[in-house]
């Protein structure tokens, strides 16, 4: 037993030292690998240390898995789907760069097409449930205090090169991920809350926390994407950044990307892999089904893209603008049933917008004008008049998720009040021009509001709306990046902004107290609260999931009552267009992450619907149209009770 | 003559120096620099999209966080931003030796030497080992020899007695050496953007550019040959419709109408030519064909305005022309009406336009924002104007040396076009 | 002696302006344009009594007020709180609901309303307005995405609009015009630097600038047009430097410069006037161009601030959406009806201020 350890160490040490002195030119490179390949793949690991066999062990060692329960494989991906076809889709901007990691890849893109498809974390979280599921783990382990994880990689798990995946790849990424040079702080924010990993075998490695925090298992095992040992050894930071500019690293993901398929600031193209390692894992069997993802570009201009769709240059589409969805859907393509358009409603985080008080300036640090604010912005009036009462009303930080506190007052239109607000804050007389004068100063109740022009139409009806009532709203434009720089240096009475939902609250990044004073922060109020700090303090050691929503709906609460962002609307659906040749999962969109992406890893072409699509376009003859509305999810959670 | 246009190449030198002097001040003014854009990013858990109607954009696991101190000064380290302001523009001219590869390295009170890995050379890791003297640092390469190219230095001393300190390279890089340096935003080197935008601006620009000409002026010799009559009320009320309606809503018009989507199908929806992967498979003749039918509809959206200019200033200067003394002497000479207008009171009246043509030059091959923008079209004025938004200052500085070489080598076109229409300007 | 010279000049000038006027009388086109457009213009200062939600005279309990009318003197509050004319609103006095009460209750007190009863600003947060209305007796020209009347706005904007372009064509033919027209008459070392100085000045980034400032200062009228003199008038002098380099070569300069006359009298009393062709050509299109900069400010977001009306505003929300087609077809045709009107007018004044009398020779 300590024998074999032994020459284990001995093997991978060797190995370790071989790949350091890789390099040189690629084709020697190359033959290194495939010489490499040949002698990982040799690699005999006893069962108790991750080989073959541990699968009977793990239980006993402590290890946990997920297998998937009777009744919700479809959630996996649809058994119907057959591989094939190409998926056409616009993107309003080309990745600054082809990698995942490092300056400029934090875009949206680059995390949902190229990072996902192509790469793979440890473990994954479950699309209904958010328990954690296999990965590039098989079984993953919590050590008593939690404050040390052990994942056992799959033997099966290979690179696109061939290689296995081992437990020096989870060392690599972390080492690139906490290298500075990559020039990407927050990965070694995030990153360095835990010690270097270590690997135990070559499939089992372990990775210690420096704090408890629920959050430990979460980032280390389902955000770090790996990339490969064997290319990151020849690399530092900056080759890292400047050699994977336009470059793709193999992955162990399903897809793959060419080098000559990307043509910069046109298109990018994704390969599906034959040879994709977990293709007949039942987690992912019916899931990645197009054979080509081609990720064409089309810049501001939305029109534009609108007009591809139509002319079919595009298979689908998100609508953002209640406008266009209600008034420019309706043609020939979707009357006939050829262009299908549904609202598919999910449980998508949805964020926070709406106008955000600077607390720290006069006039909005009186809570009676913030209040007599909310009051008076008609939000109700605009959703019916301008958004063809789309929207729902928002009234928490975490509108829609579990973590929305219920009891939030609802701040509904109601001018009588604010006035008696604003008389109490006094605020009791108008001047010559209309305007309400604070008595005791005698200060004019006028704030500027900085915009950048396109939200323009939002803005100028609340602009109305006060003036009626006496509260002069100034409005000036300016571009997007010096509103964003006046308002982390907190040099704003009023902004309008929005928050992105996150799966997980993150409540301490911007309600804690002491950034209230601090610049450059997510705490763009000035909200201080101390009750706030203690349960931020005990959130992140709260491991119950329930125990984390109470504590949420807390300072949910308590933030609502200071009251410092009056809270716009809200959209519980995603609304999609899509050409009628596309077989799908009745659910459409994944419940916790639905929107557009969804379709890259759950569609599939449907090459019967295709013909038939042809042939009804040819004919004219018109298709079956589908319900406006896909409530496939809330039904589902009424089942369930949720 | 010779002389003069030599000294007026020679005169370039210094408005550059002028222009970027001034240009590069200004940016660093500008609220919201890469530093900012960098925090903003961070704050909103790397999340590029902006907000629309009904709530905030995608969803992510990792929330936002907040930048410590010490990456904050790596980014302005990056970024150049730890230096005076005059040392940064002398760096980006190439003249003052620019930091890079910068690396950290710290010495406890009793550490005297240390040993740091400072990336790769031919495959290998590279490590160095740093001396230290007091707070004089020296870097000796592994053989013992001092290091050419690693320099250190001191970056602060904390109060336990220990030293952080930086360890760099050095280079003359900048506009001198051809270097325009990297664009923040595609991390890429500024010529290499450049370069294929320019192309496409100026295969619009020059295209458009003489059918403009080749347009106005005859329309304008005609409008004022037929001075009053209905001819020219018509084609001045025509010219004036197309010059109310901006050449961008026209475009867009256009697209809709007949870009297939809703309409007629007979154009392309926007680009430059065929998505590439077709464009290559195409022989040549289907190539210029396909080139061609892309550009129809922005070089008309894109000249559209300068047919009035162009064709009435034509027109009021052939007018004034006619009515001088030495075309009545001419037609009292008895020459023919058309040698008479097109040898005598044409070669006069281009003069205004002639000395218009430098500055046309530029703004033609400064591309157009909007029109590019609406077409789908990566050109230079879209790139410029998305440097600026993004400040993306290597890139506007990099937009901003092309331009200003065109429109003083266009100034010089203009003079030089003057005296060869009109042999009575004479440059000193 | 020199008053006297004076004098004299001043009776020839006056002369010649005269006939040029009779001149330009008789250019019926150019003259009718002419009437046209500045009764326009002067009539949409009066746009607030005809064009207006608020009355132009209100009696109430035997006093009278006259909001609408104190809207056009800028600067002059006309806010009248509901509470002052018995009407139970807060804020300021709804007037067409107060007439239509008044009506109905008989009372003694009365007020006039203007012809046109829409103002400006009035959005869906008011009962008249709705969102993309198309044209109809209520809203002439429809309304716009957020409710507003587009007639109203059109018709504001129109003196807004002429307003700034009739302000920097000036400013800038001022400048333009004496800088083009020393360096080209004086050329040498004088021509060089300044030659170097606009330059360098043309070649600011003046989006920058103007994102720069606004960051700083609020975007006011006064402000856009201090931004767009700065670089405007630099392509003036392009002209007036070549003109006058080349009417400096002809023989009535040099006879001038041989009788000794002032350099200033020979500037402005012999080359001007002969150079002063393309200039005027240019005048028509220096107030279009001033017009379509405010319209290219507006649409880039660094224009006037909102809820301003703007033509530029309107042409951008009409482009979003082309269905709605009165809102793209008010303000192009807004923009081309003045364009044309002007350019006939600069037609007229560049024959009258032809001195030669204009004539085909054959």
């Amino acid at each position: 037993m300590k024998l074999s350890i032994l020459r284990i160490l001995l093997l991978s040490s060797v190995l370790i030292l071989f790949f350091n002195c890789g390099g040189g030119n690629e084709a020697k490179t190359q033959t290194q690998a495939a010489a490499k390949t040949v002698e990982r793949a040799n690699l005999k690991v006893p069962a108790e240390l991750g080989g073959e066999g541990f699968e009977k062990l793990a239980e006993k060692m402590g290890y946990q898995t997920y297998v998937i329960q009777p009744g919700e494989e479809i959630i996996f991906g649809d058994p119907r789907a057959k591989k094939g076809g190409t998926l056409r889709y616009i993107h309003t901007l080309f990745p600054r760069t082809m990698r995942i990691y490092g300056q400029n890849s934090g875009q949206v893109l680059n995390r949902r097409t190229i990072q996902e498809l192509c790469y793979e974390p440890l473990i994954s979280l479950h699309p209904v449930t958010l328990e954690f599921i296999p990965g590039l783990a098989s079984h993953w382990k919590i050590s008593e205090d939690k404050m040390q994880f052990w994942f056992r990689i799959n033997p099966d798990a290979r690179w696109s090169d061939g290689m296995p995946v081992t437990s020096a790849d989870v060392i690599a990424t972390w080492d690139l991920l906490m290298d500075e040079t990559i020039l990407e702080p927050s990965q070694q924010i995030i990153y360095g809350k835990y010690e270097r990993p270590v690997a135990v075998s070559d499939y089992i490695v372990s990775v210690k926390a420096n704090t408890l925090n629920w959050r430990n298992l979460l980032y280390f095992g389902s955000s770090m994407y790996l990339l490969p040992a064997h290319i990151l050894a020849d690399l530092d930071g900056t080759a890292y950044l400047e050699e994977y500019l336009f470059k793709v690293m193999p992955g162990t993901g399903p897809y793959t990307i060419h080098d000559k398929d990307i043509i910069n600031q046109e298109s990018f193209t994704l390969t599906r892999r034959d040879d994709y390692w977990a293709k007949d894992d039942p987690f992912t069997k019916h899931m990645f089904n197009f054979d080509k993802v081609k990720v064409s570009v089309v810049k501001d201009n939305d029109a534009l893209k609108y007009e591809k769709l139509k002319k079919g240059e595009t298979d689908f589409m998100e609508i953002s603008r209640s406008r266009r969805w209600v008034e420019e859907t309706d043609f020939e393509a979707t009357q006939k049933g050829w262009l299908k358009k549904q609202k598919v409603y999910s449980d998508k985080p949805r964020g926070t917008s709406g106008y955000f008080f600077n607390m720290r300036k006069w006039p909005f640090d009186d809570k009676r004008v913030r209040y007599a604010f909310s009051h008076l912005y008609n939000r109700e009036q605009m959703n019916r008049e301008m958004y063809y009462s789309e929207y729902g009303m928002m009234n928490s930080l975490y509108s829609g998720t579990i973590y929305e506190n219920p009891d939030n007052p609802t701040f509904p239109y109601d001018p009588e009040k604010a006035v008696q607000l604003l008389k109490e804050a006094g605020y009791t007389k108008r001047n010559e021009d209309g305007w309400l004068v604070h008595e005791p100063t005698g200060r004019v109740l006028a704030f500027e509001l900085q915009l950048p022009k396109n939200y323009e139409y939002m803005a100028t009806p609340v602009q109305q709306m006060l003036k009626e009532y006496g509260m002069d709203m100034q409005i000036k434009f300016v571009d997007y990046n010096t509103m964003i720089k006046n308002v982390n240096e907190r040099n704003f009475s009023i902004s309008m902004l929005a928050y992105s939902g996150v799966s997980f609250p993150n409540p301490e990044t911007s309600l804690k107290s002491d950034l209230a004073d601090k610049n450059d922060n997510n705490n763009v109020w000035g909200f201080k609260s101390e009750r706030v700090d203690d349960l931020c303090e005990e959130y992140d050691i709260a491991f119950d999931i329930n125990r984390r929503a109470e504590i949420v709906r807390e300072i949910d609460g308590i933030f609502n009552e200071v009251h410092p962002t009056s809270y716009s609307i809200v959209r519980y659906f995603i609304r999609m267009m899509w050409w009628d040749k596309f077989g799908y999962p009745e659910w459409i969109l994944e419940l916790h992450q639905g929107d557009r992406w969804s379709v890259f890893k759950y569609w599939w072409l449907d090459t019967e619907k295709e013909a038939v699509l042809k042939q009804a376009m040819e004919n004219d003859e018109s298709l079956p149209l589908l319900e406006l509305e896909n409530k496939y999810w809330p039904k589902y959670k009424e089942q369930l009770g949720i | 003559m010779a002389t003069y246009f030599l000294r007026r190449l020679l005169l370039i030198i210094p408005t550059f120096l002028g222009s970027t002097i001034l240009v590069f001040t200004i940016l660093q003014l500008a609220p919201g620099g890469p530093l900012e854009r960098t925090i903003q990013q961070l704050q909103s858990g790397g999340m590029g999209e902006m907000a629309v109607e009904g709530g905030g954009g995608s969803g992510s696991i990792t929330g936002g966080s907040i930048l410590p101190e010490s990456a904050m000064k790596e980014l302005k380290r990056f970024y150049g931003f730890d230096k005076p302001i005059w040392q940064r523009y002398l760096a980006w001219l190439g003249v003052w030796p620019r930091g890079i590869k910068h690396r950290d390295f710290s010495f406890d009170s009793e550490e005297y030497q240390i040993e740091k890995r400072v990336g790769k050379r031919s495959g290998q890791i590279w490590r160095v080992d740093i001396h230290r003297d007091g707070e004089d640092f020296t870097v000796y390469e592994k053989d013992g020899t001092i290091s050419e190219v690693w320099e250190a230095k001191l970056e602060e001393k904390n109060e336990d007695g220990s030293i952080d300190g930086v360890i760099f390279q050095t280079e003359f890089s900048g506009v001198l050496t051809g270097n325009l340096g990297k664009s923040y935003t595609f991390a890429k080197p500024v010529t290499e953007i450049m370069k294929p935008r320019f192309r496409i601006s100026l295969f619009f620009g020059l295209i458009g550019y003489f059918l403009t000409y080749a347009i106005c002026i005859p329309l304008g010799i005609r409008k004022a040959l037929n001075h009053g009559s209905p001819f020219d009320f018509i084609s001045s009320v025509i010219i004036f419709i197309a010059y109310s309606i901006p050449g961008w809503a026209l475009g867009g018009v256009f697209l809709v109408l007949l870009g297939g989507g809703s309409f007629w199908d007979i154009f392309p929806l926007g680009g430059f030519h065929a998505p590439t992967e077709i464009w290559e498979q195409m022989t040549l003749w289907e190539k210029i064909v396909n080139q061609a039918h892309h550009a129809v509809l922005p070089i008309i959206s894109w000249f559209i305005t300068s047919f009035a200019t162009l064709t009435v200033l034509m027109k009021n200067s052939l007018l004034e022309n006619l009515s001088q003394d030495y075309i009545r002497t001419a037609f009292a000479k008895g020459i023919a009406e058309k040698r008479v207008v097109w040898v005598h009171a044409f070669r006069n009246s281009i003069i205004p336009i002639a000395s218009g043509i430098g500055h046309i030059i530029a703004i033609v091959i400064t591309g157009s924002y909007l029109i590019e923008r609406v077409f789908n079209i990566d050109g230079f004025g879209r790139m410029g104007f998305q440097a600026i938004l993004d400040r993306d200052y290597p890139v506007t500085m990099g937009f901003l040396v092309i331009v200003v070489l065109i429109r003083l080598l266009g100034n010089i076109i203009s003079d030089f076009a003057l005296a060869t229409v009109d042999p009575r300007i004479r440059f000193k | 002696m020199a008053e006297n010279q004076q004098n004299l000049n001043n009776e020839i000038s006056v002369s010649i302006y005269k006939k040029r006027w009779m001149k330009f009388k008789s250019m019926k086109r150019g003259y009718y344009s002419f009437i046209i457009i500045v009764s326009l213009y002067l009539l949409s200062f009066f746009f607030p009594v005809l064009i207006n939600s608020k009355a132009i005279v209100v009696s109430y309990n035997n006093e009278l007020y006259f909001p609408a009318v104190l809207d056009i003197i800028p600067g002059v509050s006309s806010y009248y709180p509901g509470e002052r004319f018995g009407q139970n609103i807060p804020g300021e006095a709804d007037y067409r609901k107060l007439n239509k009460a008044w009506q109905e209750e008989n009372s003694d007190n009365w007020l006039l309303m203007p012809l046109y009863q829409s103002d400006p600003y009035e959005d869906i947060t008011s009962e008249n307005n709705k969102m993309y209305e198309s044209p109809s007796a209520n809203h002439w020209l429809g309304t716009d995405n957020t409710g507003r009347d587009v007639f109203a706005r059109l018709c504001y904007a129109f003196n807004i609009s002429i307003s700034f372009a009739l302000l920097l064509t000036v400013i800038n033919y001022i400048i333009g015009i004496s800088i083009g027209g020393a360096m080209g008459y004086f050329g040498g070392k004088f021509d060089l630097i300044l030659q170097r100085i606009i330059e360098v000045w043309a070649n600011l980034p003046m989006l920058f600038v103007i994102i720069i400032l606004s960051s700083i200062l609020r975007p006011s009228f006064t402000l856009l047009v201090a931004i767009y003199t700065l670089i405007n008038w630099i392509f003036l002098t392009y002209y007036m430097r070549a003109e006058f380099y080349r009417e400096k070569a002809k023989d009535y300069v040099a006879a001038s410069i041989s009788m000794g006359q002032s350099n200033r009298t020979i500037i402005f009393r012999h080359i001007l006037p002969n150079s002063l062709v393309p200039v005027i050509t240019y005048f028509p299109f220096s107030i279009v161009a001033g017009i379509a900069a405010l319209v290219s400010l507006d649409f880039l977001g660094f224009g006037l601030p909102p809820p301003t009306p703007s033509w530029g505003q309107m042409l951008e929300i009409g482009l979003q959406d082309i269905n709605k087609w009165w809102m793209v077809f008010s303000p192009i045709t807004a923009q081309f009806m003045t364009l044309l009107l002007i350019v006939f007018v600069g037609e007229a004044i560049r024959e009258a201020f032809d001195p030669k009398v204009y004539s085909r020779l054959r």
